[in-house]
Order: structure tokens, then C-alpha cells, then sequence
């Protein structure tokens, strides 16, 4: 017996480690959550954790997770929120990192989230998680569901057929979380080692530590399987380095099934290649004997075992036949109206994350640009360091950089909320739907639709609207199409230039910006999915569409929250750190008589580093230093490109400080009115989402400024200045969009496709405008 | 007869599944397996087939519904009947 436990620690040299430490608190729980998508699995853990929450990532994975604990009758109860899964056949990432979960951590408890209107599928889950002998609790959640439809569950002939624990909870209300956790407590304490809590588990009985709550739970699979079941458990009892890590009848129903984890985890394990192979003969002898793979077969007996439980536990009185939500499907999912009504909804989406969150990022811009950077001036002064660099670390460099991190978050609650309501609501699934069949020839899924149709707006949120794609190469391949979305801070920009060279087609010229975005966003994407993702297809398209909910407050509070928060830490350091590279950039003399941090933009480190960089734009035919430099403050922000360019073609630069002097109080007092007005004209834009505009945009003229930007692209194209804007313009619009994008690339996708993210966009806008200028020269064009 | 061959409003049973592995294992998780029983709903141009399986709402790819080889069961019958029975219902109720 000691021997088992002995290779345990062997081949998992943390897990001693963990199960003391699990002893350092008495009383100290672990609970795990699992259950199918759709379920409302997030808002039972919710209710269980209340705000005691975290969500990071699993160790080196790209996959969420999310803890959160309780204290209940002085125990402190610990819950790991699995991802969502309809099984555990591990061949996604989320199902990999939630087996390995339940097989290595050993939780004290699972509680399996389940439709309690669509048992029979959702037992699939169930099954295969009791095979794994673990204690399971059972929460039939959506309860008033299935009382509705007239579904009546039979509970204690339920948990005698199953050996578990199963309570009635309605999670979006609250019902039956107590009970939950009444059940987690029970089972918990029915465990070896009693009132205080549990002790590390082994799976072969043997060793003596281990005893389910229940009966080990065994599945007839019938004569033909049981059969190769019954020797290849035989084996694995042979070696007890494989015994001791896996429970064997589990083991010997893997081993069957082929499974390619569990093949790569026997590898170069005592006995496990002979294992693998045994099982493969096995399923060979199936398949000789019953003429079908002995996968199909497994599920097809899992089923007959299921529905032998719902027949005997379940009973349905309610009326058949088409809910409400087949109803509202038969428009949505229509044929013609499909896509119109999709459409629609994106655009409504489109319009309230960019126009009503634009009063808020004005009022956070001048709250941090005003009032706030005034104190921290008061504040330089106040220490002595008043009019020195360190004053302008703190205004220019620390301050703008905090500025430019909050920028976003009015746009990104907004995204969040409106992504919620989507999910939620189960519209999502019938956009992928509708959408599947056009999105299929960029080799992207169907919702992928979403993340650029919101990069329209900001690229930023937009590459956080990835997460609605369920599989991480979905999730990449759109996270790299998205930059070349064009974002409303381009706008600008061609806006201008358009007025300076193109001053009579002005509107057709950034109206050709918008259809170039769309001709790359297809032609990279086309290029990609046949070159770096080839081989990686997608999964065929197949996917349920859950029954339409009315999405609750807690929840979108909760996910907004979360997910804004995850913003702040994350991409928000490295927007800081960018921000303050830039400031040291432009602080630095390298000419001239300035002084550090107070030096005219044309003598700055800056400037210098634009002149070395500019040849590399000359075939494209903009090869000044100052355009240079307004590529690359336009790499910190699209929005500083036309203010930069305002600087750059102004020797007298200098604006003063205009700041009021104003008490605290009154500072005060402005912050809040801003916020009344900001929230007032968010008011004003809902009406001009449906076309009627209340308030009217004036455009700013400066001649001087246009002047200069001609004469400057006529100079460095040498006679073909508009010819030079137009690549300029397709630069502007091809390469890497902010750092802010660039830090929630790092967020989401990692170091690695941040940087290859990078390669793609600088290449392809370098390449496409060397060859318009180029080729519009061959042409004729000036 | 493949799934992609049948009527809406026909419910079919599975009786083979020409995937690999992964495929049919992912079908299996979501209720579509050796012998069990679909109806399908709608099936509009090319779109994804809408398909009822175990009461839950699957849509699945054309590509996918080719590989399932199925027996039609004749329409179910109570699909028709309960529809007709509900509007007199609410009828009634009005």
C-alpha cells in the first residue's frame, strides 16, 4: 500500500507538497465546478463566491481561470471554476486543463452544473465525470425551466442511480445555492478523516485512503466491451506506477477509446506503452466483432445507459412542440431575414460602444488633461520640483500615461456589457449561425464577425470581442486580421490629408480607406488560413443554440467588472510603459541648447531617431523625419497623430500652461458636472443611432498647418506629393494600430503573436505602399 | 440516406458515422451518436441544418450531415398535432 502512495509523489513530485499544505488550514475545502455550456455554471459560481473571486490564467495556459472561496459553519470552501465542456474527451484545450484538474489536483468535491430541462444530454458530462470516482454533487440549475415545461424529476431515485447528491437550484435568483452548499459540506465531511475535512486521496481503493461517498460507480458498457474492459483492468493492476495515478476502470475505458492524452501521459511510464498498446488491440477485437469503431459504439452505450436513467426519473406532462424560442428562431435564423436582422443588431451594437462611450472618453481625457494634471502640478510645486524634468515625468510622462490607459475604459464597459447581453441572451450562437457561411471563406467562424466589426470602432475592445470564439485559433486568427480594421481614430488622419491633396474628392478617398480595410482584412485573412493556420482546421461547423434568456444585471455587472479590471492590470502597464519611452524620447536633447525635458520636439532624441528611421519609407515616398515621427507617436496613439503633425510643423510651439487656477473644491466641482454633461450627451447620440443627429460636429481649418504638410510630402516624393499622402494614408491605415491594441494582443494571445502580429502589420503596410507609390509613379500620377 | 437528404420535420435515427474519431466523439458529446433519434427542423439553402436532438437546438454544417447515415422514422407526428392543439387552445383562452 505504501508503495502506491510512494509513486504518487514519484511521477507528480508536487502532489505531497499540495496535500499538506491543503492541511495547513483546518476545515480547508476544494471544490471544483464543471458543467456543459449554457448551463448558468458561472452564475451558480457567482452566487457560491459572492465578490471573493479571481480570475487569472491556468499555469502556462491560455485557458481562464477562475477561483473564488466561501466560509460556511467556520470551513473555509475553495471553488475552482472549470471551463465550460460538453465532455471530457480532451481534445480542446479547456477540456485538456479541466481532466487534468479532476485527475491530478483531486478535488474534495465536483459539483456538475446541469440543465435540469435537458438532462439527458447534459448526463453525458455527468458519466464520464463520475467514472473518474470522485464525489459528485449534482445542481439541476434552471429549474423553473424545466417546471415549466411540465419536466418532473424524480431526485432521490436519481441519486440512488447515480450515487450522487443532486439539488434543485434556480441560480439566476439565487434558489437552492444554500442547499449546494449544505450537500458540498455533507459530502465533504462523509470523507475519511472526518469533521476535519478531507485527506489526500488515491484512487485504488486498496491503498485504504480513498472511499467515495457512494459506491464506486460502474457503467455496463455490455458483453461485447466488458469483455476487453475486464483484462485490460487486469494489466493495469500489474503496474503500479500507472495503478496509482489513474483510476483503472476509467483507465482500461481511455485505453479503448484511444486516447491520445492518456497515450501521451503513459509515455515512458513503467508499463504504459504496453497499455496503449493492449487497449489498441482491444479496440480492434470490438470493431472486428461489431463492425463499428469502439468510440462510437462507447457513446452509443452511454446514451442507452442514460436513457435508462431518464426513463426511469423523469417524467414529462407539459406540452410538446415549438417553445418560444423555436418562434423567435424561425425569424432570426430565417433564410432572407437572417442576415438583415443580424446586421442591424451589429450595427446597433457598433454605434452604442462608439458614440455613447465617447462623451465619457472626452470627459476622462479632460478630467486627466485639467483638473488632474493641474494638482499634480500644485503637487511638483508643493515638493520643490516645480518646472524641473521631474514636474514633466510626472504631467507628461506618468500622468499622460495613466491617461491614455483610462481612456478606454468607458469604450470597453460599454463593449462588455453589450458582448453580455449578447451572450446572455443566446443571440451570439445565432449570429455564428447566420454568419457561418460568409465568415467560412476567410477560414474564420461565424461570430468572428463581431470582434471586427467592433475594431470599426476600437481595435482595442475589439481584440478582447474575441473571446466570444470558443477554439484558441479562431481566437488568433482574428486577433491578427484586426489591426487592419480601420479604427475611428484613423479617421482623422485621412480626413485631413484627404482635405489637404484630395480636397474635391475629399469624402470618396476616405470612403476607399474604409473598402481597403475590408480588401485586406479578406486578402490577409484568406492568405493566413491557407499559410500559418493550414492544417489547423477549424472544427466543422457544429453548435447548439440555447434557448433565448433574459440576461440578468448581476450577471453583466459581474462580467463587466471582471473583465475591465482584467484591462487595467494587465494592458494597462504596458500602455504606462510605452507612454514613458516616448516621454524620455522626446525629453532627450540631441541638438540644439534645450535642457533634458525641456527641449523643442526638432532637437529631441525623438527626432533623431525619425531622421535614422525615414529612408526606410522613401520608396513608399514619405521619407521626412517629421512624418516619420508622426508614424511613430501614431504607434502610441491614432489619436496624437494630427496633433503631433501640429507640432512637428510649428516652430513656435509652445503653448503655455493653461490651466486655471482653481480651487480643489471647484476642480471638484467640474469633474462631477462633466460627468453629468458626458452622461447627458451619451443621452443626446442615442437618437442619431437611428439617424437623427442633434449634435453637430465643427471641423477645425488651419491653412498654415496644410501648407506645410504639402510642401513637406511634395519635398520627400520629390513632385508626387498626393501620390505620397495616398501610400501615407494606406500606411496609416495597414500598420500596427496603438500600443494599446499591441498590450491586449499581450494580454490574450501572448508575447509570441504579439510580436508576429507586429511583423505582419509593419510588412504588409511597408510592401502595399512602397508598391502604390510605386507602380501610381509608373502610371503617371503625381 | 444521409441526414443532408432529409425533409424538415422528419425525425431520422443514426444508424452509422462516417467521421473521424474526434468528429464522431464531438457529436457523441453533444447527442449525436450511433442510434439516436433527430428531427430536423429547418435546412434553408446551404445554411447549417437546425436539428433537434434530445430537446436541445444543434446546428450542423452540411459537411457534417453528410458523413450521418440515417433511417427516416416518417414525420413526428406529434410535432403536428400538439401545434394544432395549442392554437385551439389559446383560442379558447382569448
Amino acid at each position: 500500500m505504501r508503495t502506491v502512495s510512494k509513486t504518487v509523489t514519484k511521477h507528480d513530485p508536487d502532489a505531497g507538497a499540495r496535500t499538506t499544505s491543503r492541511h495547513t488550514k483546518q476545515g480547508n475545502l476544494r471544490v471544483a465546478l464543471i458543467g456543459n455550456p449554457n448551463t448558468g455554471k458561472s452564475t451558480v459560481f457567482n452566487h457560491l463566491t459572492g465578490s471573493h473571486q479571481h480570475v487569472g490564467n491556468w499555469p502556462g495556459k491560455t485557458v481562464e481561470k477562475k477561483e473564488g472561496f466561501c466560509r460556511r459553519d467556520g470551513a473555509e470552501i475553495q471553488f475552482v471554476d472549470l471551463p465550460g465542456a460538453y465532455s471530457l474527451t480532451a481534445y480542446s484545450l479547456e477540456e485538456v486543463v479541466s481532466r487534468d484538474y479532476l485527475l491530478d489536483e483531486k478535488p474534495d468535491a465536483i459539483v456538475v452544473v446541469v440543465d435540469a430541462a435537458n438532462l439527458e444530454r447534459n448526463l453525458y458530462l455527468v458519466v464520464q465525470v463520475l467514472e473518474l470516482n470522485v464525489p459528485v454533487i449534482l445542481a439541476l440549475n434552471l429549474f423553473d425551466v424545466a417546471v415549466s415545461r411540465g419536466i418532473e424529476i424524480d431526485i432521490p431515485a436519481l441519486n440512488e442511480r447515480l450515487g450522487v447528491r443532486a439539488v434543485p437550484t434556480v441560480a439566476r435568483e439565487g434558489e437552492g445555492v444554500d442547499d449546494l452548499l449544505d450537500e458540498i459540506l455533507a459530502v465533504a465531511h462523509s470523507l475519511p478523516g472526518g469533521e476535519h475535512g478531507p485527506q489526500g486521496r488515491d484512487f485504488t481503493p486498496a491503498a485504504g485512503s480513498f472511499c467515495s461517498p457512494a459506491p464506486d460507480f460502474v457503467l455496463d458498457y455490455g458483453e461485447e466491451i466488458e469483455a476487453e474492459i475486464f483484462p485490460l483492468e487486469r494489466k493495469i493492476a500489474q503496474y503500479p506506477d500507472v495503478r496509482g495515478r489513474f483510476p483503472q476502470r476509467w483507465l482500461a475505458v481511455k485505453l479503448l477509446e484511444r486516447d491520445e492524452n492518456v497515450a501521451g501521459k503513459l509515455e515512458g511510464v513503467r508499463g504504459g506503452p504496453a497499455l496503449v498498446a493492449a487497449g489498441e488491440e482491444g479496440a480492434d477485437r470490438i470493431r472486428a466483432r461489431t463492425g463499428e469503431d469502439a468510440e462510437n459504439l462507447l457513446a452509443d452505450r452511454r446514451y442507452l445507459w442514460i436513457n435508462g436513467v431518464v426513463t426511469d426519473t423523469v417524467t414529462k406532462t407539459g406540452p410538446e412542440g415549438p417553445t418560444l424560442s423555436d418562434r423567435i428562431d424561425r425569424i432570426v435564423t430565417h433564410r432572407y431575414f437572417g442576415i438583415p436582422i443580424f446586421l442591424f443588431v451589429m450595427w446597433a451594437v457598433f454605434k452604442l460602444i462608439t458614440d455613447v462611450s465617447l462623451p465619457f472618453v472626452d470627459w476622462v481625457d479632460a478630467t486627466v488633461n485639467g483638473p488632474i494634471a493641474a494638482w499634480a502640478r500644485d503637487l511638483a510645486d508643493a515638493v520643490g520640483i516645480d518646472g524641473t524634468w521631474g514636474e514633466s515625468l510626472l504631467v507628461d510622462g506618468a500622468l499622460a500615461g495613466v491617461g491614455n490607459v483610462l481612456v478606454f475604459v468607458p469604450i470597453l464597459v460599454f463593449l462588455y456589457v453589450m458582448l453580455t447581453l449578447l451572450e446572455d441572451s443566446g443571440y451570439m450562437a445565432r449570429a455564428a449561425f447566420v454568419m457561418d457561411r460568409l465568415m467560412h471563406v476567410l477560414g474564420l467562424h461565424g461570430k468572428s464577425f463581431l470582434p471586427l466589426m467592433v475594431g470599426f470602432g476600437c481595435n482595442v475592445p475589439a481584440v478582447y470581442a474575441t473571446r466570444v470564439l470558443e477554439s484558441r485559433k479562431d481566437r488568433l486568427l482574428t486577433g491578427l486580421l484586426l489591426p487592419f480594421v480601420t479604427c475611428a481614430a484613423r479617421l482623422p488622419i485621412y480626413i485631413l490629408l484627404a482635405a489637404v491633396f484630395f480636397p474635391r474628392r475629399q469624402s470618396t478617398v476616405v470612403f476607399a480607406m474604409y473598402l481597403l480595410s475590408i480588401l485586406f482584412v479578406i486578402i490577409v485573412g484568406i492568405v493566413l488560413s491557407r499559410t500559418l493556420f493550414r492544417g489547423k482546421e477549424r472544427f466543422p461547423f457544429v453548435m447548439e443554440l440555447p434557448p433565448y434568456r433574459l440576461p440578468s444585471v448581476r450577471s453583466v455587472r459581474i462580467h463587466t467588472w471582471e473583465r475591465t479590471a482584467g484591462f487595467l492590470r494587465k494592458a494597462g502597464t504596458v500602455i504606462l510603459g510605452c507612454s514613458m519611452v516616448i516621454w524620455f524620447l522626446l525629453a532627450v536633447p540631441v541638438s540644439g541648447e534645450g535642457s533634458f525635458a525641456d527641449t523643442p520636439i526638432d532637437d529631441s532624441l525623438f527626432a533623431g531617431l525619425s531622421e535614422t528611421v525615414s529612408p526606410v519609407f522613401a520608396p513608399a515616398g514619405y521619407n521626412s523625419w517629421e512624418l516619420t515621427g508622426t508614424l511613430v507617436t501614431g504607434f502610441v496613439a491614432k489619436e496624437i497623430v494630427v496633433s503631433t503633425m501640429g507640432q512637428v510643423y510649428s516652430s513656435a510651439g509652445d503653448t503655455g500652461d493653461t490651466a486655471d487656477d482653481e480651487s480643489f473644491g471647484e476642480d471638484l466641482r467640474e469633474i462631477g458636472k462633466g460627468f453629468a454633461e458626458a452622461g447627458g450627451d451619451a443621452i443626446l447620440t442615442l437618437p442619431r443611432i437611428i439617424g437623427i443627429d442633434l449634435v453637430s460636429a465643427e471641423e477645425e481649418q488651419d491653412t498654415a498647418l496644410e501648407a506645410a504638410i504639402r510642401s513637406d510630402f511634395e519635398e520627400a516624393s520629390s513632385g508626387h506629393g498626393s501620390l505620397a499622402a495616398f501610400a501615407f494614408m494606406i500606411f496609416v491605415l495597414l500598420y500596427v494600430p496603438c500600443m494599446a491594441t499591441v498590450a491586449a494582443e499581450r494580454h490574450e494571445f501572448g508575447t509570441k503573436w504579439m510580436w508576429a502580429s507586429i511583423a505582419i502589420n509593419l510588412s504588409v503596410a511597408w510592401t502595399a505602399t512602397v508598391l502604390v507609390f510605386q507602380v501610381g509613379k509608373l502610371l503617371g500620377f503625381s | 440516406m444521409t441526414l443532408t437528404g432529409i425533409n424538415k420535420g422528419t425525425v431520422v435515427r443514426v444508424l452509422q458515422i462516417r467521421h473521424d474519431k474526434e468528429t464522431s466523439q464531438r457529436l457523441a458529446e453533444l447527442g449525436l451518436h450511433l442510434g439516436s433519434l433527430v428531427q430536423v427542423l429547418s435546412r434553408a439553402g446551404q445554411d447549417p441544418l437546425l436539428l433537434d436532438v434530445k430537446g436541445a437546438r444543434l446546428a450542423l454544417s452540411r459537411h457534417l450531415a453528410d458523413g450521418l447515415v440515417v433511417r427516416a422514422l416518417g414525420e413526428d407526428p406529434t410535432t403536428q398535432g400538439k401545434r394544432r392543439r395549442l392554437r385551439r387552445r389559446r383560442a379558447q383562452g382569448a
